[in-house]
This record gives structure tokens, C-alpha cells and sequence, in this order.
């Protein structure tokens, strides 16, 4: 039974078009770039878009910043919390750290399962369509894998059935060209949005690329990325 | 009560219904004729009346009538005059109309068949059953105070034609879905059955049925009399008053004055229509007072501002009621207790929630982060704890001689010239006491005898000798001798530990000690490799502590 093709809009003008009316429900999709390509800002804006105008319920999972950076940076960039009820942004990070000074000796905690059946209990109770994570490799760090491609392939499978739009923040490392640390986020995925800074005399642009979005032709062209107000536009010729 | 009162008191309203065959009019297909008239109890004298009169009907008939049906195309004007002239009579235009296209089909009037009169060939088609459902509700259309769907709930239960509604008992007519008392019983009357009104509505009912009747023979815009007439029947029957309506009718005829007032109550009856219609669907829980008074009001149509301020306050109250079941519980989340605390008393106070809805909305969100985490946080605390594994640690063998059971303690370590057996140096852990001396002294002097008279004593090796609770540890070396007096077990690596000193120190000093002359600070670096030692031999000992512990 073939699903109805519903998108998540991306909310980032012109992007839409090129995705064919935006994200396909329910799809993993990697947002990847180095440092300081605004990967949090262009995934949040996605988020806030949804629950502003469309009413669609999402959360900001966040292991890098916390959450008051995160709400600061986002009202700068004219994105204020301020009666928006349906975007939680959770502060991890701060979870873990507090957890890290309870105790007092060393816990084996299954963060990735556990972090998944949270979510589905917030789910049953709340909704979520959208769920953002920041980021992969911050998550990783939490976990110690031992087989790491295999645990990987669980924790995207189990993100796939708890039915939501995800969206996995990974940065790029510097002296590596791959989306994701283990070299099988980008298989595992089912798009990849891939954001860069291109270095020119006048000073650096940012640029995304749709890289890979299953059930979806596009472009794979490398578009022009501005970002004013609480939006987002990519630039087409 | 005079229930069951007299019959057919009024003049038959049936009589109207026997209007004579009439063809039927092209222009209105949908119009049904009724099946069986009513048994034309008079023949309707009216003259036939021209074709042209038609659109304009004359009379009014009080019936509801569907406002579906235009009354326009009805052919029947002649019967429709004719009770015009009979005066008393009132007119059920639509129903007439409906025989009239019936006679035209089968003057017999079954129901089951109809000529399709589209087109006005009058040709006939089989019917489908859509179109008999059709038929049967247009039919019960005609009945004053059925609308259409009322005419669709009779046609479900099974009620075909008026005549078949004649014969049910008012307990069968109030089977049907949404048929109380008074309707099933106004449905009777309409459609002729005198039996069972009580008489004071008989009352009622006719001097309505003449009021209207007076009006429709005088009016020139009878169509639209008869739609106002059905309206204020439904209306009655819907329980508003509109009495004065009808005394303005009465007195006025249709005036400008009460078409005025005729158009204000059916605005006013259309938002309190709306408001029945929201309200049905509310959960009025908490608020059954403010709802009763307001549904006790709402057939007065004169105070509809009343009723729909009063509606938007009770709403007001609802949302209050929503949101402190909402937020009452969330008082025990810490973080958020004074917020909501203060919401709530807001909301007390009066304030109007959609001043607090931005505030509430943050709240319900932070409401949301406050249930991940906290859930978060309660999963990881209940998962297990890390099962630990130290790594093996080196131990003494357990037969060896040098086994310890209890660490060593190092108390004093001395080194002695080879050649003749003078004390160059001796460090200790001690303190030194005067009784210290003395046993340092007796140590040094049981070392001294044992290396110089003791045949048991072996020379480049650990020789080790008890005394009391204490051992000495000797070793020697080409210019020296080594010994450490230790209580406790001997540690595996004490032997180890006094060749490597020994080595080190004769490496540096070993010709200064064969020609030492008795002066200690000659030989510093011996010294410096005593403390080294004491240290060590000090670890080896804490080591020992903790393997213990």
C-alpha cells in the first residue's frame, strides 16, 4: 500500500519547488556541513516554520549548545519561542551533565534506547512530526559502540519506526569528506542536505545542496543560501 | 386534559387536498404528487383558474413549505382557488400541489410510480429508488411543519405519504428520530386528524389556520405568504415564541412593519439556531447552571442579543474551565509552579484567557520539555549499573618463603662498611626516641654478629634473620653490606629493590667506602640511595595496605 505523498515543507523559499513540495513524511534526512554553516539555524527555522504556520508539533534535540543559547541565537535570528507552543527544544547536553555528577560510579547507560523510548512516549502524548537532532557525533559520544555500524542501523531503524520527519545534524570533520563519522549515516538516510561556505574575495557565502532525497528528482546543483529575518532562501538561476 | 377531543371540529382541512387532476407542470420536475389523497372529502368547487394565475398563488397555505419546491411551477391553481372562495378552508398550496401532479400521473396515486413530467411530455419512466425516496419526501414536504428533514427522518422510518402518516399512531410517529410529542402530535393535526389535539390547541391551530387563510385570499404575493406562514408554524413548533409575529400578522397583515419584524426574528432565530447547534456539541460540565439559564431563554427571540452575549460568556467560562484542568496539574512541576500559578490566578481575577493564551501556549511547551527530560532523566536512572571487572593484580606466591600476609613495614635500613663492619649510614622511618636507640642499636648489633660469626650467613645473596616480631633483610656487596630491618611479610620485591641500591650505590662510591674514613658526608650518594629506598620499601608497603583492603 503505497503511502500518500505528504511533505514536510521546508519553509527555506525555493526550496520547496526543488524538493517537489518539500521533505517526504517520515524520511531521515542528514543535514551535514562543516563548522558555522548554520546546520542548527536552517533545521530550527524548519521546525519553527511548521509549528507557526502549519501547527505541526516538532522538537529540538540539542547535545551541543543548550537550550538557552539555542532560544537566544534563534530570537536573533527573528525565530522567538515567544507562543509557540508546539516546538520543545530539549537540552540533552544538560541531562547528561547532570547525570555525570550524580553519579558515582560508572553506569553502562543505553542512551540511544533510552532517548528513543522517551520519544515515543512524548510522541503517544504530545505528537511529533519533526524531531531535529544536534547532533550525530554528540551523540555518539555518548555511547560507547561496540559494533558501531550495527548499532548504528538500529538506532536509524527504530528513529524510522517512530514515524516521525527527522532531521540528524552532522558536522563534517574538517580533514574528511564524509556525512557522517561511521561512513553509513549517508546509506542509512534517506536524504542528505548537504550545507557549505564557499570562501570568495568579498567574503564567504553559504551554499546548499540537495545531495541525495529518496522518492524525490531534484537538483543537485549547489544553490546560493540567505538567510534573512527568520528565513531562509536558496537562490536558483 | 380534553385529549381525543372532538373530531374534525374544524372544517376539514382535507377537503383542499382533493383538488382535481391537474396536468402537470413541466417547470417542476421534482414536485411529486402525493400518493392517495386524502379522500377529497369536498370536492374542491373552485373554478379552475388559469394557467397564468399560477405562479401567483392565492392562497396560503400554512405548510412548511419546502423551500425546495417552488411553488411557482404548481399547476394546481384551480384547486388552489378554490378554497379561496370557501374562505374558512386553509390551504395546503403544497400538498395540493402534489396531488395535482399526481392526479395528472395515476389519478389512483400510488406511490410507486410517477410520471417524469420533465420536459412536460409527461412520459413515463421506470422510477429509481432515489427518486421514489425523492418523491416520498416532497410529498411529506407538503405536510405543514415537515420540512425536508423532517420528510427524510418519516421517509427512514418508513413513512411514505401523508396518508400513511394519518394512519400511524402518534406512539409510531414518535419512534421516528427526532419526533417529540408536540411535533408528532402537530404533524396529526396538520395533516388533518383532529382526534387527538387537545382542545385548547385545537383552538390554536384553527384560528392559525384561519388567520392565514384570511391573509392568502387577500394577498397578491401569496408565495411569499406561504413561505412566511410555514415559517412561523416551524417556528411554533420548534418552541419559539413568536406570538407577537403572528398578532402583528393578524392585526397588520403583512405590513412593512412586520415584514420588519418577520426578518429581525428570522435572523434572530438563525443565530440562536447557530448557537443550539454549538451548543449540543460543548461539554457544558461545570457550567449547568449558566446553560440552563441560557436554554430556558432561548425561545424568546426578542432577547437574541441576551442569548448570544450570554453564549460567549458561558464560552468564556468554558475555555477558563479548559485551561485550569489543564494547568492545575502542572503545579507540581517545580519549574513551572509559579508560572502557572500565576495564570491561574490571572484567570480568577477575570482576565480574559486570550490576554494569557501566549503565556499558556509557553507554558504547555515548556510543560512538553519538562515531561522529555524528566522522563529521560528516569530512564536512565533506572537502567542497570555497569557490571565492574578489575584486572588481575601481581601477587605473592602464596608458598614462596618471601608470601606476605601482612604488608612490610620498613623500620630501619643500614649500610655497613664490608671490610669492617663500621655503620657508614642508617636511615628509619621512626621516630628517634631514646628507647628507638636502644633498639636500633641491638638491631645493628644482631646484623653485625650474624654476617661476622653466623656460618649460616651467605654471601651474595638475601640472607634474612628473625628476631622478635622483626626480620633483617641482608644483603652484601663487594665494599658493602645492606640491611633492612622490616616487621611484617617480606615483600617480593624487597630483594630486588636492595641488589639494584647496593649496585647503584658501590657503582658511585664503592672505592670511597673501601677507603672511607669515617666521615658520612663523604659518601652522599649512598645516603641519597638509602632515603630512595626507605621510600620505596615505604610503597611497597602502602601497595601491600591497599592489595589487603
Amino acid at each position: 500500500m503505497e503511502l500518500k505523498d505528504e511533505r514536510i515543507k521546508t519553509y527555506i523559499d525555493g526550496l520547496d519547488p526543488v524538493l517537489e513540495g518539500g521533505i517526504p513524511k517520515n524520511f531521515i534526512v542528514l543535514v551535514c556541513g562543516h563548522a558555522g554553516t548554520m546546520k542548527s539555524s536552517v533545521t530550527y527555522s524548519i521546525l519553527y516554520n511548521n509549528a507557526k504556520r502549519e501547527n505541526k508539533k516538532g522538537i529540538y534535540l540539542t547535545l551541543e549548545q543548550s537550550k538557552q543559547s539555542i532560544i537566544e541565537h534563534m530570537a536573533k535570528l527573528g525565530m522567538p519561542p515567544t507562543g509557540i507552543e508546539n516546538l520543545a527544544v530539549m537540552d540533552l547536553a544538560r541531562v547528561r551533565k547532570d547525570i555525570m555528577e550524580k553519579q558515582t560510579e560508572k553506569k553502562n547507560i543505553d542512551w540511544l534506547n533510552s532517548i528513543i523510548g522517551v520519544l515515543k512516549n512524548y510522541k503517544e502524548r504530545f505528537g511529533c512530526d519533526i524531531l531535529v537532532l544536534d547532533s550525530l557525533a554528540a551523540l555518539y559520544a555518548l555511547t560507547t559502540f561496540k559494533n558501531p555500524r550495527a548499532e548504528l542501523f538500529y538506532f536509524f531503524e527504530k528513529l524510522r519506526d517512530l514515524g516521525v520527519t527527522a532531521l540528524l545534524i552532522s558536522e563534517i570533520p574538517t580533514d574528511r569528506n564524509v556525512y557522517g563519522l561511521y561512513g553509513i549515516e549517508d546509506f542509512l538516510s534517506d536524504g542528505i542536505i548537504h550545507l557549505k561556505v564557499v570562501q570568495t574575495d568579498a567574503g564567504a557565502n553559504l551554499y546548499l545542496g540537495v545531495v541525495k532525497m529518496r522518492k524525490t528528482k531534484h537538483t543537485r546543483d549547489f544553490m546560493p543560501l540567505i538567510a534573512e529575518s527568520g528565513r531562509f532562501e536558496v537562490v536558483r538561476d | 386534559m380534553g385529549l381525543f377531543g372532538r373530531k374534525k371540529k374544524k372544517k376539514d382541512k382535507k377537503e383542499k387536498k382533493a383538488g382535481p387532476p391537474l396536468p402537470l407542470q413541466p417547470s417542476q420536475p421534482q414536485r411529486q404528487g402525493g400518493p392517495t389523497q386524502q379522500p377529497p372529502a369536498r370536492p374542491p368547487p373552485q373554478p379552475p383558474i388559469p394557467p397564468e394565475t399560477a405562479p401567483s398563488r392565492p392562497e396560503k397555505p400554512p405548510t412548511a413549505a419546502p423551500p425546495e419546491t417552488p411553488l411557482e411551477g404548481a399547476p394546481p391553481e384551480t384547486e388552489t382557488k378554490p378554497e379561496a372562495p370557501e374562505g374558512g378552508k386553509e390551504a395546503e398550496g403544497p400538498v395540493e400541489n402534489a396531488e395535482a401532479e399526481e392526479k395528472e400521473e395515476a389519478p389512483a396515486g400510488g406511490g410507486e410510480k410517477r410520471t417524469e413530467a420533465a420536459g412536460g411530455e409527461g412520459e413515463e419512466r421506470a422510477e429509481t429508488p432515489e427518486e421514489a425516496r425523492e418523491r416520498a419526501i416532497q410529498r411529506l414536504m407538503s405536510i405543514k411543519g415537515i420540512g425536508r428533514k423532517r420528510a427524510e427522518k418519516l421517509v427512514d422510518a418508513g413513512f411514505m405519504s401523508p396518508e400513511e402518516i394519518a394512519d400511524a399512531t402518534l406512539e409510531e410517529l414518535l419512534q421516528v428520530d427526532g419526533f417529540g410529542e408536540k411535533l408528532a402530535r402537530a404533524v396529526k393535526i396538520n395533516i388533518g386528524e383532529t382526534e387527538l389535539l387537545w382542545d385548547d390547541e385545537l383552538e390554536e391551530v384553527s384560528s392559525f389556520d384561519e388567520k392565514v387563510e384570511t391573509q392568502a385570499v387577500s394577498g397578491e404575493e401569496a408565495g411569499a405568504d406561504d413561505e412566511i406562514s410555514a415559517k412561523l408554524l416551524q417556528w411554533s413548533v420548534d418552541g419559539y415564541r413568536v406570538e407577537n409575529l403572528e398578532r402583528l400578522l393578524k392585526e397588520e397583515g403583512r405590513s412593512e412593519n412586520f415584514m420588519d419584524l418577520f426578518r429581525k426574528t428570522e435572523e434572530a432565530i438563525r443565530r440562536i439556531e447557530e448557537i443550539k447547534n454549538q451548543l449540543a456539541e460543548m461539554n457544558v460540565l461545570g457550567v449547568e447552571d449558566e446553560v440552563n439559564a441560557l436554554v430556558s431563554m432561548m425561545n424568546d427571540v426578542a432577547r437574541v442579543d441576551e442569548i448570544v452575549s450570554r453564549f460567549e460568556e458561558l464560552k468564556r467560562k468554558m475555555r477558563v474551565r479548559d485551561i485550569k484542568h489543564e494547568l492545575e496539574p502542572l503545579l507540581e512541576v517545580e519549574s513551572l509552579a509559579d508560572r502557572v500559578r500565576g495564570v491561574l490566578e490571572k484567570l480568577e481575577s477575570g482576565v480574559d484567557p486570550d490576554e494569557l493564551d501566549v503565556e499558556i501556549k509557553d507554558i504547555r511547551r515548556e510543560y512538553k520539555e519538562d515531561f522529555f527530560l524528566s522522563q529521560l532523566r528516569e530512564t536512565i536512572e533506572k537502567a542497570k549499573p555497569m557490571e565492574v571487572k578489575r584486572a588481575p593484580v601481581l601477587r605473592a606466591v602464596a608458598d614462596s618463603p618471601l608470601a606476605e600476609k601482612k604488608p612490610m613495614q620498613v623500620e630501619d635500613i643500614f649500610l655497613l662498611s664490608r671490610k669492617d663492619y663500621r655503620l657508614i649510614h642508617h636511615v628509619t622511618q621512626r621516630k628517634v626516641t631514646e628507647e628507638n636507640r636502644k633498639e636500633v642499636f641491638g638491631e645493628l648489633k644482631a646484623i653485625r654478629s650474624f654476617v661476622r660469626h653466623n656460618e649460616k650467613f651467605r654471601p651474595g645473596d638475601l640472607n634474612i634473620i628473625k628476631f622478635g616480631d622483626k626480620i633483617a633483610l641482608i644483603q652484601d656487596g663487594q665494599y658493602s653490606l645492606l640491611a633492612m630491618v622490616v616487621k611484617g611479610d617480606v615483600n617480593i620485591w624487597a630483594k630486588k629493590l636492595m641488589s639494584r641500591v647496593l649496585q647503584m650505590t658501590e657503582a658511585e662510591e664503592g672505592p670511597a667506602i673501601a677507603s672511607w674514613d669515617g666521615d658520612p658526608s663523604k659518601l652522599p650518594v649512598s645516603r641519597k640511595n638509602l632515603v630512595a629506598l626507605l621510600y620505596a620499601t615505604l610503597r611497597l608497603g602502602e601497595i601491600g595496605n591497599k592489595q589487603k583492603a
